[in-house]
């Protein structure tokens, strides 16, 4: 029998044993109760002018800039800079005659070119990744005058789209070259973004425009057109992402004020933010407190536009009021709703409705054609 | 004995090795932070034997490597370290026979990242990690030497968190890994080296964790259960070590590295808003200080207070990250009342 080292032992263990029941007992005592997740709001809402500005010192508030290849191109090499000297763009495949316009070239179309508004929003705007979405002023030749010239055949059913870095999309013959329908601004090729230049980011010198539809069927630094009898689905956002061919823009409607999650106090809230559909103009965006039935906001009117946005009195849609009513088709429209709030927990919903009848889902779990759920707000107000 | 003496140091949890990141749905994908199984063990422990780790994690990243290799923004025009891990690790070994280890991981997620507008926070126990090693020389008859090999089998599994929540606390599907370590002692040099290499199955089995409905693009606290396939996995690591002063001090050379079998095409789908395929190497030292070695203290001589360092210098669809782990360890032998 040896004492002393038995002591020794059953000490040791006796301590290891604590000190091991100490460590455990710190690991779990976080642990008990233990899944929390919150979402905390740190930045107030902003109002938002109807014109996005390109740049701005607060980058949040400048038009975006997103590329499209860079999560599909492999080893994308950055956004081009290309010169207007060197810049073409060659138009092949089912054509009576392949060529390629020069930058100096496409523009003795100069005189058909338009000045537009439109609003670009990108597909992967949504609830998680949100801004990506600007409206500003283009100006552009129509896409079908260099299809034209070209002569593109009668089997040619879509128009494969190409830019310098890599990026693709297509659009169907018919959405190229048209007939176009009522309110339907035809596709673009834009040298003028914001009445200047395009900047690099945005695709100088030359980019594609497709009013109404998401931000991927608007190529930038577009270099290569082909007129293919292909009839299916073909470009970067497509075939790598899984993204709708119909690039349409869904209604959508955001209320940039209050943010989710927001601590209001009680007395008058301003509820506004903008509401678009690719398919139509907006009729009307409706507010819903607290399940209660839907009530009409107030559409900034184009009056109101036009008085803080001057600029846009010579665009084509305002010229042409007619054949473009207001809020016009894949333009933005702002909107406003003055609520009075009670203290609690209360949730807002907001819903757009175009003048086509399309409105937004309730929930949308269809994600390849774009996030448009009815939007939802939760807010304390104390 | 020469494998005794390496045990104690070549054996550290230097958990949580993070995945991979999204180009665009960045929110979606901080679920998938998870322990890698991937830990250079040559040697398993001699039965009666056990380690003990306690690690704080510090994980910091503003910046992502893309699907391509590229690096960027973490979250597009967010300054600073949009995400942040710091959670707890508990990790324990104990030699179950003479050839046959038991490993033994849990841990305890705090994660947060945030945009231009929201912060969103986790907090919830994340995917356990179950695992047998054993050495393989003894299965071979091969006499003990300064060379050693064992195989580490394993399973990662989810602890019944929330698999959609944003972020979650894991993948929330059951892994499995398969590892081979050889390693060599310089003894009677107190340093060692050991590198390992492995095979992790990512399998389709979800039920270990759960979901909660979510209303996609209405909900910020959740992302759509995509519940994706993730790829298999190639699992590396390299390691060095060397005790100065009568084991007083610990020092590593670390790498580490998870490379994806299929290789990364794109970063996520509209489908599936999670990339499933990831690449990366970490590459770190660390340090281990046991004080009472030279103070006596016999109760606290085999407590170790630790820090871990990595960076990410290549990586696909993961966080560019700078990692840190603080750890307290102490280890001991059981069987020693009966020797």
């Amino acid at each position: 029998m040896n004492d002393s080292p038995g002591r020794a032992d059953v000490s040791r263990r006796t301590f290891v044993a604590r000190l091991g029941t100490a460590a455990l007992g710190i690991a779990l005592a976080p642990m008990v109760g233990c899944e929390t997740n919150s979402v905390a709001p740190f930045v107030e809402g902003t109002d938002i002018p109807f014109l996005t500005p390109l740049t701005d010192p607060n980058p949040d508030r400048a038009f975006y800039v997103q590329y499209g290849a860079d999560g599909t191109v492999e080893n994308w090499a950055g956004p081009r800079q290309i010169a207007r000297d060197t810049w073409g763009l060659t138009i092949e495949g089912l054509v009576a005659t392949p060529r390629t316009f020069s930058y100096a070239e496409l523009l003795r179309f100069s005189g058909e070119a338009v000045r537009i508004v439109s609003t670009l929003r990108c597909i992967v705007d949504s609830t998680f990744v949100p801004g990506l979405i600007g409206t500003t002023v283009f100006t552009g030749i129509p896409l079908r005058l260099v299809l034209e010239a070209a002569g593109v055949d009668a089997a040619a059913r879509r128009i494969h789209i190409y830019g310098a870095d890599g990026f693709t999309n297509n659009l169907r013959v018919l959405e190229a070259m048209g007939p176009f329908a009522a309110e339907q601004v035809e596709p673009l090729l834009v040298y003028q973004m914001g009445d200047a230049p395009l900047t690099p980011d945005h695709g100088f010198p030359v980019r594609l425009l497709v009013p109404g539809q998401y931000g991927y069927k608007s190529v930038k630094w577009i270099t290569r057109l082909e007129a293919t009898a292909d009839d299916t689905a073909f470009g970067s956002y497509q075939q790598a992402l899984g993204y709708t061919d119909d690039g349409r823009v869904q209604v959508v409607n955001k209320a940039t004020n209050p943010l989710r999650n927001a601590q209001l106090s009680a007395g008058p809230v301003a509820i506004f933010g903008y509401a678009l559909s690719g398919m139509a103009g907006i009729e009307r965006v409706e507010v819903s407190i607290d399940d209660a039935p839907f009530a009409a906001a107030t559409l900034v009117d184009l009056a109101g536009v036009l008085s803080a946005n001057p600029t846009l009195r010579s665009t084509l849609q305002v010229d042409n009021a007619t054949r473009f009513p207001y809020p016009y088709r894949g333009v933005w429209a702002l909107w406003q709703y003055a609520w009075t709030a009670t203290a609690g927990a209360h949730t807002i919903r907001i819903r757009a409705v175009d003048r086509a009848g399309n409105t937004q889902p309730e929930t949308d779990e269809v994600v390849e054609d774009g996030e448009n759920p009815v939007f939802r707000i939760n807010v304390t107000v104390t | 004995m020469i494998a005794h003496t390496s045990f104690h140091f070549i054996t550290h949890p230097d958990s949580n090795r993070t995945a991979w990141i999204s180009t665009l749905i960045v929110l979606a994908l901080f679920g998938i932070l998870a322990p890698t199984p991937a830990r250079a063990q040559a040697w398993p422990a001699s039965k009666g034997t056990f380690y003990t780790k306690l690690t704080r994690s510090d994980i910091r990243a503003a910046d992502q490597y893309t699907f391509d290799g590229r690096r960027g923004d973490f979250i597009d025009g967010v300054a600073g370290n949009a995400f942040v891990d710091e959670s707890y690790h508990l990790y324990t070994e104990w030699g179950l026979l003479h050839n046959l280890t038991l490993v033994l991981s849990v841990p305890f997620k705090q994660l947060a990242v945030h945009d231009l507008a929201f912060r969103y926070e986790t907090s919830a126990i994340g995917s356990a990690s179950v695992g047998f090693r054993f050495g393989l020389f003894p299965l071979l008859g091969i006499r003990p030497s300064a060379v050693s090999m064992a195989m580490n089998l394993g399973a990662t599994v989810p602890t019944g968190y929330t698999r959609n929540l944003t972020p979650s606390a894991g993948s929330g599907q059951v892994d499995a890994h398969a590892l081979i370590g050889i390693g060599l002692s310089f003894w009677p040099t107190a340093a060692y080296m050991q590198a390992t290499g492995g095979y992790r199955y990512r399998s389709d089995y979800y039920r270990f964790s759960k979901a909660v409905a979510c209303n996609a693009g209405v909900d910020l606290f959740c992302i759509r259960d995509a519940q994706p396939a993730f790829g298999d996995e190639w699992l590396f690591q390299a390691e060095a070590g060397l005790t100065m002063l009568s084991g007083t001090f610990f020092v590593q050379a670390l790498g580490q590295g998870v490379w994806s079998v299929e290789t990364p095409t794109i970063g996520f789908t509209a489908l599936n808003p999670i990339p499933t395929h990831q690449r990366y190497i970490k590459a770190g030292a660390g340090l281990t200080i046991y004080p009472f070695k030279l103070t006596r203290a016999f109760r606290f001589e085999n407590v170790g207070f630790g820090v871990q360092a990595f960076i990410t210098p290549y990586g696909r669809n993961t966080i560019d990250s700078q990692d840190f782990f603080f750890g307290i360890d102490f280890h001991g032998d059981y069987s020693r009342k009966r020797s």
